[in-house]
């Protein structure tokens, strides 16, 4: 569905029902990780009345975390390891080194844009493997092959 | 306790400062209207606020000049403005992830600043309130209009040169006819890139001034992460408004007046709980957009890259 829309509706998949089943899932995900910060880490509700309050963040850096996956559900264990990581060896960076934290949040700000900017090369390189794999099914005529490659280079 | 809420100089009080505050609110909504309305949605307009803001106080700290401060958080605002456009544009990014980074960038900078180059909270003397002339004599309308500081002003002047430009002149139409079909206008010879880029840097400006308002003329300080929250408003504040300034402003003002109203309930000790009194501008505004959604159009290419298709 995320792929295109149009093609699943064709397909029969009821669109709009599974986004938002998919969003009420998210949302779910999203209240355990609010119920496991209280329940299994703090072991109570801390807020400061900022926007953040007990979170930390952890919703925006959640999102991050995802993309640094590559929106696949595995590897957003390692991916939020890695990010739990740096959280915590942010404050402790600071305490030793007095470089502040927030230079983490900084860094998150640019691992989201960099991976975002980074998906045309990712797309560009997709479409060129697929040229190929066509072309090795039947013989390429030479004419059909400068135009996919001049599209690639676009 | 109620009835101190009824009074004259009470209720003159929550306009006035319902006015104030929906400045920044009016500067971030009107800016992203152009960069929505080009087709182009920036999630980054709070990064871009706190930047602003930052850049503004430090500055004015340091110089004493405020309106040296206010040039800078422009500067600022364009610049990231800037980068969102060459990542939006050029790299045909998913707009509401890419969105999300520059808010981070842009909180984290203005803390990772603050903290290295300020250390401790500082007040300053921000804008001055102008009075104008014969019609701030005005007993209570006086007050509440033509009492405010210049950036206040600004915002308000604001609305009606957005509507200006965006139905009655080119550029406007450019800029419209890039968010609806930019296939059409690029084939007109329209540069979708151009329109693209001069709305993306126009909305980060106006996104540094609305930050730059509240640290040197409504609040007179600068805390970390001290917009919480508002430049992400004022994008939900663009739906509210269906795309249109004057939209924009309504929506601005039932925030803005609703949360001055919560503000002087907790101040006046009226037994409401605080939580839900701040929960009040919210909640409001998800139930009016609600109630309208279904009659408003979004510009149709809105958040979708635009790749000439040869």
């Amino acid at each position: 569905m995320g792929q295109n829309p149009h093609a699943s509706r064709y397909a029969g998949i009821k669109v709009p029902r599974y986004m938002v089943l998919a969003l009420l899932l998210s949302g779910a995900f999203a209240g355990l990780a609010g119920a496991v910060q209280v329940f299994g880490v703090n072991y109570r509700m801390i807020t400061d009345g900022s926007a953040s309050g007990f979170t930390g963040g952890a919703g925006f850096n959640g999102i991050v975390a995802a993309l640094f996956g590559q929106l696949h559900p595995i590897w957003s264990i390692p991916a939020s390891i890695l990010f739990g990581a740096l959280l915590v060896g942010a404050n402790k960076m600071q305490r030793m080194t007095q470089v502040p934290s927030a230079l983490v949040t900084v860094l998150n700000g640019l691992v989201v844009i960099f991976v975002v900017s980074s998906e045309i090369w990712r797309r560009r390189r997709q479409r060129r493997r697929m040229a190929v794999a066509g072309s090795d099914e039947t013989p390429p005529p030479p004419v059909d092959k400068k135009p996919q490659q001049a599209e690639a280079g676009a | 306790m109620i009835s101190d809420l009824l009074s004259v100089t009470v209720l003159i009080g929550i306009l006035a400062s319902g006015i104030r505050l929906a400045t920044p609110y009016l500067y971030a909504a009107i800016g992203e209207t152009f960069g929505q309305k080009s087709g182009v949605l920036n999630l980054g307009v709070e990064g871009q606020m706190l930047l602003g803001s930052f850049a503004a106080f430090y500055v004015t700290f340091k110089t004493g000049n405020l309106w040296l401060g206010l040039l800078t958080a422009m500067l600022v605002g364009a610049l990231m403005g800037l980068a969102m456009a060459y990542v939006t544009v050029n790299l045909h990014a998913q707009q509401g992830i890419s969105g999300i980074g520059f808010y981070l960038f842009g909180l984290g900078m203005s803390e990772l600043l603050f903290q290295s180059l300020m250390g401790s909270v500082e007040t300053i003397q921000g804008f001055p309130k102008v009075h104008i002339p014969v019609l701030s004599d005005i007993p209570g309308i006086g007050e509440i209009f033509f009492s405010q500081n210049v950036l206040v002003y600004g915002a308000y002047l604001l609305v009606p040169l957005a509507w200006f430009v965006l139905n009655k002149t080119t550029l406007g139409l450019k800029i419209r006819a890039v968010g609806e079909n930019p296939d059409a206008a690029d084939s007109l010879g329209v540069s979708v890139a151009r329109v693209r880029y001069f709305t993306i840097i126009l909305g980060g400006t106006l996104s540094g001034i609305a930050g730059a308002s509240l640290s040197i003329a409504l609040l007179n300080v600068f805390q970390q992460g001290m917009t919480s929250g508002q430049g992400f408003i004022a994008v939900a504040l663009v739906y509210f408004g269906a795309w249109r300034p004057v939209g924009v402003l309504g929506g601005a003002l039932l925030f803005s007046l609703v949360n001055s109203l919560q503000l002087w309930i907790q101040v006046l000790g009226i037994p409401i709980p605080s939580d839900i009194a701040v929960m009040m501008p919210y909640v409001l505004t998800i139930l009016v957009l609600v109630a309208t959604v279904s009659r408003v159009r979004a510009p149709s290419a809105l958040s979708k890259p635009f790749e000439r298709e040869d």
